[in-house]
């Protein structure tokens, strides 16, 4: 695996790129990186030329001129695209990186194969409030002189299940490196109505899910709603699926992306 | 500034450029990257190609593929200028990185223009290693389910005078992107002869001190043993004097440059 910059019109793009063959671009989570796909990147890269990016404002892109939302990062991808070369490409994204995915696929079909949607859900208004209020993981963290900020992104990071120290550390990092504003990208995603658009996408699509995932209570709602979506489900699969379970979810990554079209 | 890769031997190495002309080289202190010197690079890149790397372990680079000395960071320093195809530069280094710096020009002088060794100095023979037991600011650390290993590196970050928050977070990212391998570098630098190895050093030299380094008490005596050098001391400047200081820092070197060599 290399790491890497290009240049879009808002700055630098960081990103990570393995193996030869037809392209997977992949999009993250809030507040995370390329990072994340690390390990399954190793797998995804025996067929696939597979490239992760980092988010404006999140691993080491330079961050956002303003506070962006879902499309401005969507665009974001497309300028990512065109300094690379890539006129199509399968997209993966989990959560944030999902719906961003969605909106790609949306206003620029034309550059999208095949869109796999790793832990999708719609925050329905109350829910959001009521699922945010006990554990609160989304409200701006300051830098503190005690250092206390620090304490608070790792609880941050150990709010979704058992990992290796090695894991949460990953997303400590991750946090550090997207600082004060590294929230933004939560209440991007937060503020962002997907339910209305999963019936406009034309492209096939995975619907990827893991039991453990906070929205796999929606999955099958989700995966309705896409006139050309399939269903996975990995049992047991926690929050952090593609850092715990990566050959899971690169299996069921290029099983989808073999197979004939719906 | 623009942020790049490049190939050598053990893996990529990370670097922030900026400017064109002569190229100065910039060399980070232990456990921290070449984000130390970019309020610095603002000022020397008005008239220089301002480099500066991050070692194999730190900030952005790949890890060392075992424990480095001072003697294989200076030559993962000419394999950067190899592959950057940079012939021969100036060369500053602050601490750790003046030691990496002093090397290179005394193994490989037709590399080196001149020298800048910011705050220069050893442990070698004084307290901290005679009494063989390492100052409590390079121990191992290891992560703790509690987080409480980002509050130690948070100390650590905060040992070295008053500085505004926004530099302690720089610190503390640093001490977090080189993790557990971290004070392999501190452990070289404190574990290297500088003295005798001074006497060696033919080209231009600059011992830029600041009253605040750690070793301003050894400067005197550095200088004397480098036989073309010169000494600059900066007033109340603190141990992160590229960071806290960068206008002085900069104009220092840029004077000493634009200086016919003694």
């Amino acid at each position: 695996m290399k790491r890497a910059y290009t240049d879009i019109p808002e700055g630098q793009m960081h990103y990570r790129i393995e193996g030869h063959g037809e392209t997977i671009i992949l999009l993250h989570m809030a507040v995370a990186s390329s990072d994340e796909y690390t390990r399954v990147m190793h797998f995804l890269s025996k067929e696939y030329c597979v490239i992760a990016l980092d988010f404006l404002g999140t691993g080491d892109s330079d961050p956002s001129p303003h506070v962006y939302q879902v499309l401005d990062h969507a665009r974001t991808v497309i300028s990512f695209m065109d300094s690379l070369g890539i006129k199509k490409a399968n997209i993966v994204g989990q959560f944030n990186g999902a719906m961003i995915a969605a909106v790609v696929a949306l206003n620029w079909p034309e550059r999208v194969d095949k869109l796999v949607m790793a832990g999708t859900g719609f925050w329905e208004k109350t829910e959001a409030i009521a699922l945010n209020e006990p554990t609160n993981f989304t409200t701006k963290v300051e830098i503190k002189p005690d250092g206390s900020h620090l304490q608070e992104w790792w609880r941050r990071a150990c709010l979704w299940g058992d990992y290796p120290l090695e894991i949460l550390e990953e997303r400590l990092l991750e946090y550090v490196k997207a600082g004060p504003r590294g929230e933004e990208a939560h209440w991007a995603g937060a503020a962002y109505d997907l339910k209305p658009i999963l019936p406009l996408i034309s492209c096939p699509t995975l619907v990827l899910d893991a039991t453990h995932y906070p929205f796999h209570y929606l999955a099958e709602a989700v995966k309705n709603l896409i006139p050309n979506g399939r269903l996975t489900t990995i049992e047991n699969g926690p929050m952090y699926l593609d850092r715990a379970m990566p050959k899971e979810f690169a299996e069921a990554i290029i099983s989808f992306l073999s197979s004939s079209v719906i | 500034m623009k942020r790049a890769y490049v190939d050598i031997p053990e893996g990529q190495m990370h670097y922030r450029i900026e400017g064109n002309g002569e190229p100065i080289l910039l060399l980070h202190m232990a456990v921290a990257s070449s984000d130390e010197f970019s309020r610095v690079m603002h000022f020397l890149s008005q008239k220089y190609r301002a480099i500066a790397l991050d070692f194999l372990g730190a900030g952005d680079s790949d890890p060392a593929p075992y424990e480095y000395k001072v003697l294989d960071h200076a030559r993962t320093v000419v394999s950067f200028m190899d592959s950057l195809d940079i012939k021969k530069t100036n060369i500053v280094g602050q601490l750790f990185g003046g030691h990496v710096a002093a090397e290179v020009a005394i193994n490989w002088p037709e590399r080196v223009d001149k020298l800048i060794m910011a705050g220069p100095g050893s442990f070698v023979g004084t307290e901290a290693t005679t009494h063989n037991k390492p100052p409590d600011f390079i121990t191992p650390i290891e992560i703790k389910a509690d987080g409480s290993h980002l509050l130690e590196w948070w100390r650590r970050a905060g040992l070295w005078g008053d500085y505004s928050l926004d530099i302690l977070e720089e610190r503390v990212l640093e001490y977090v992107k080189a993790g557990l391998r971290g004070e392999e570098a501190h452990l070289a630098g404190t574990t290297y002869n500088l003295m005798p190895r001074l006497s060696l050093i033919n080209c231009p030299t600059l011992v830029l001190d600041a009253t605040n380094y750690l070793f301003h008490h050894q400067a005197k005596e550095v200088k004397r043993l480098i036989s073309h050098s010169k000494l600059t001391t900066i007033e109340n400047g603190p141990m992160y004097l590229d960071r806290a200081m960068p206008k002085e820092f900069a104009e220092s070197v840029l004077n000493f440059l634009s200086s016919s060599a003694e």
